[in-house]
């Protein structure tokens, strides 16, 4: 379906022009849309034919039960990017929420999960103070809080693990409520629907989408921009701490090593793959779920078809970085910084 | 007569012209600057002075007609080819890089002369630019950061760069573009500016674009007026006064019937939004309005005479440092964008792309941010009742949108200042505040518009109109508050039978 305008006129009026760009970029949009899908659909195809086990029913859980971690971590940090700010924090609130869930699970029992998230979402709290009313990047806020979290639970634990033997706790990631579904990607996925509506039909998420692309505009149609701020570094808090208190219940406990590791650049590689762009106001935790699938389709893929460790690690890496050259509209970006 | 002047020709500009999308920028312009003359272009905003400059550093290319420089046809690639041929340029917005040291903003662009071997002699740069910030007596270290410079400063910089670049190029007759150079610029460093103009005069030529008429008659040699992309006369600064270039600048006849003067209809009594001896420090003072239920209040001045501020600050985005200011006859306390908007009060801001419109979020999304907490009836955002809405201010405004999924950036600008307006009608606001609202538009649109914010008066809105264009200041307005100098100078009646001329506007202006 080309333009047939397109080969004979050397410079056609302005209205044509304007039309043309803006079916060009309709173009774009749909390959930014389908590229999620086409990466997570070739991966699956490949694995499939490198590996026949790779395409049953207990393996798809796997993958599932891999990924719903990855999920939480990234719905909640998807807000925050969707602003272009950042919340490099995730991680070390995993930790210290983890080992603060694991020492109150003796006294609460299965009701400690409502003391990680509201831990989690008091982390977050400090972030968004911090990067709103005192005005640090967030790039240099949650820089400092990954160390101060982190520092906190190795503080209190003197770096042991954390053991927790509470059946009904250890139900909420191992038990099956329905079927033979796993409760963590149940929640997971209960979690990725509250986000979806969050950002699609509250204030708060239209406002998220604003602020991101246009934060002077928002602020001249009369947003309280602050405030909106605030709540995304708490939902980035509140979804660590859930995710969080499920690895405290499937490693039944929790250690200083927990969040550390890859888990926060896995998060933000999820995110940014799915469509969510660093530099705000487009994408939407929706999409983040492909992100995380094709994170762990590639992580349980490497390891079924036998890839080296180390091999793995330089294959997540140039995946990454294809999928988000497929994902991001780059035209919105001028500068890429 | 024409023989012997060509002897001392430095610049000849035969039948130039420029034109955008929707506007003729310059219509057959010719003109010619002499070695060491000084040069002036007046004329109001939008009389095509910037845009033949522009020209003349190699910014754009003309549509038809040529330039001779020193003899030879003159089509320079970009500005660095303008400059290496001896044409520099002061622009209006400041082109300095704030966080390099002066001397590497004074040679910019020229690290080539200072590299011997592919290393870059610092220590040479920097005596250099001593030398010539010492000639021009500008007390300011060649190290210092240029950005950590008060205002000022920063603009005498760049007039010496324009100045000593094509010396230091070893450029012989070289032409130097000030654009509007001492607005912002104090009385010490205005001093200073005419001296070196004065004194660069012996060895070069230069043109001076300036809202501030008397330094085109006191500096220059020769002026040249620019009115509507046309020059409409030379004269010499000992044959006229300002008040004869203020006629010679305006003189245009006002359509009535574009600006709809026949709707415009006396105001009513009440007062909805009114200002006593408003102050923001460093932009304007002492400043007192009245704004009545269903008028246009027109504000009008120079860049710089604090009118885009005084929008600002009854918008709530800049902070009043003093004085009162009431909506409705409801006293307001500190004004914030949210407090103004509450009472009823939105407002419009001159840079639509960056301050008035997301352009990657769609058409429909704009429309409606003002009204989110509206949609949202019990946490949940009413997209049907959103739909409605846009469908509905689509039709009235006339904007020509594929869909309301389309990206506002994939609009027409006529259409995307529409998007604007509408996104104020959705929120019912019974105040607006508008800055520059049709600049850059085509006939058309601005006619849409002007229709438009008639019927809004109409129906009891009252809009401050805040603008650099006279005849819509004119035409629009039911009186008009002339600012100067962070001062309202004067306020002018401007019923439908009695509409002040531009002239008369001007005289307070400057």
């Amino acid at each position: 379906m080309e333009d047939a305008s397109l080969e004979h006129s050397a410079k056609p009026p302005i209205a044509v022009r304007r039309a043309r760009k803006a079916d060009l970029s309709r173009r774009r949009h749909i390959v930014s849309t389908v590229g999620p899908f086409a990466t997570l659909a070739f991966l699956v195809a490949l694995f499939s034919i490198l590996n026949p086990e790779f395409l049953t029913r207990g393996n798809a859980y796997s993958v599932l039960r891999a990924s719903s971690a990855l999920l939480m971590l990234s719905l909640g940090l998807t807000f925050v990017i969707m602003l272009a700010s950042i919340d490099l924090s995730i991680g070390s609130i995993v930790t210290l929420v983890g080992i603060l869930t694991a020492m109150l699970v003796p006294h609460l029992g299965v009701w400690a999960v409502f003391a990680s998230l509201a831990l989690g979402t008091a982390c977050g709290l400090l972030n968004g103070v911090l990067f709103t009313y005192v005005r640090i990047p967030s790039f240099v806020v949650t820089l400092g809080t990954l160390s101060l979290f982190y520092g906190v639970s190795l503080v209190i634990d003197q770096n042991t693990a954390v053991a927790v033997t509470n059946e009904h706790f250890i139900w909420l990631a191992d038990g099956t409520l329905l079927g033979d579904f796993p409760n963590m990607v149940l929640v997971a996925l209960v979690a990725w629907g509250v986000c979806i509506f969050i950002s699609q039909r509250t204030r708060f998420g239209r406002a998220v989408y604003a602020i991101g692309g246009g934060e002077r505009m928002a602020m001249l149609s009369g947003l309280p921009v602050r405030r909106y701020k605030i709540v995304a570094f708490m939902l980035s808090g509140l979804f660590a701490g859930l995710a969080s208190a499920l690895l405290v219940a499937k490693f039944q406990g929790g250690n200083p090593e927990m969040g550390q590791g890859p888990m926060l650049l896995d998060a933000i590689a999820a995110v940014v793959m799915g469509g969510t762009g660093l530099t705000g106001g487009v994408g939407g935790p929706h999409r983040t779920i492909l992100g995380a699938l094709v994170l762990a389709v590639l992580g349980n893929g490497m390891v079924m078809s036998e890839v080296g460790p180390y091999e793995q690690v330089v294959i997540k890496g140039l995946v990454t970085v294809i999928a988000v050259s497929l994902t991001l509209d780059r035209r919105q970006v001028r500068i890429a910084k | 007569m024409r023989g012997n002047m060509s002897d001392d020709m430095l610049l000849e500009v035969r039948d130039v012209s420029k034109s955008f999308p929707g506007v003729q920028a310059l219509r057959n312009v010719n003109l010619e600057i002499r070695q060491n003359e000084v040069v002036a272009f007046v004329g109001e905003n939008g009389a095509g002075k910037s845009t033949l400059l522009n020209i003349l550093s190699g910014l754009f290319r003309p549509d038809s007609g040529e330039i001779i420089y020193k003899g030879a046809l003159y089509e320079p690639a970009n500005y660095h080819d303008a400059t290496l041929t001896g044409v520099s340029r002061v622009f209006q917005e400041q082109g300095l890089v704030p966080n390099i040291p002066v001397y590497e903003n004074l040679f910019i662009s020229h690290e080539k002369r200072f590299t011997r071997l592919g290393v870059l002699n610092r220590g040479r740069m920097s005596h250099l630019a001593g030398e010539v910030l010492a000639d021009a007596g500008l007390e300011v270290k060649p190290s210092d950061i240029t950005g950590t410079l008060p205002f000022p400063v920063r603009q005498m910089l760049e007039v010496i760069r324009a100045f000593a670049v094509p010396t230091f190029l070893g450029v012989e007759h070289p032409l130097v573009l000030l654009d509007e150079p001492t607005a912002g610029l104090d009385a010490n460093e205005t001093e200073l500016l005419y001296a070196r103009l004065r004194r660069f005069r012996e060895h070069g030529s230069a043109v001076l674009v300036s809202h501030a008429l008397f330094e085109a008659l006191e500096l220059c040699d020769r002026i040249y007026v620019f009115k509507d992309g046309e020059i409409v006369d030379m004269v010499f600064p000992k044959d006229v006064n300002e008040s004869r270039l203020h006629e010679l600048m305006v003189g245009r006849q006002r359509d009535s019937e574009y600006y709809k003067e026949d709707c415009q209809r006396a105001p009513g009594d009440r007062v909805v939004l009114e200002v006593s001896s408003g102050c923001a420090r460093g932009c304007f003072h002492d400043v007192s309005l009245r704004l009545r239920e269903g008028e246009i209040l027109g504000i009008g001045g120079m860049l710089g005479s604090g009118k885009s501020e005084l929008g600002r600050v009854l918008a709530g985005d800049l902070r009043m440092d003093g004085g009162e200011m009431s909506v409705f006859g409801a006293t307001i306390g500190h004004p914030t964008v949210r407090k103004m908007l509450r009472a009823g009060v939105g407002y419009i801001p001159g840079e639509r792309a960056i301050e008035g419109l997301i352009l990657y979020l769609p058409v429909q999304w704009n429309m409606t941010l003002p009204i989110v907490p509206e949609l949202t009836k019990a946490g949940y955002y009413d997209m049907g009742e959103e739909k409605r809405i846009v469908q509905k201010h689509c039709e009235m405004l006339n904007i020509k949108t594929p869909s309301q999924e389309t990206l506002v950036v994939n609009l027409s600008g006529g259409n995307q200042q529409k998007v604007v307006l509408a996104k104020w009608l959705a929120k019912e606001v019974k105040i607006l505040i508008l800055e520059n609202p049709t600049r850059g538009m085509d006939a058309g649109v601005k006619a849409d518009i002007y229709a438009f914010l008639r019927e809004l008066a109409a129906n009891n809105v009252s809009i401050v109109l805040i603008t650099d264009e006279l005849l819509e200041l004119i035409g629009m307005s039911n009186s008009i508050a002339i600012m100067k100098e962070g001062m309202i100078t004067s306020m002018i009646e401007a019923t439908a039978e009695a509409k002040p001329t531009e002239k008369e506007l001007v005289q307070f202006m400057v």
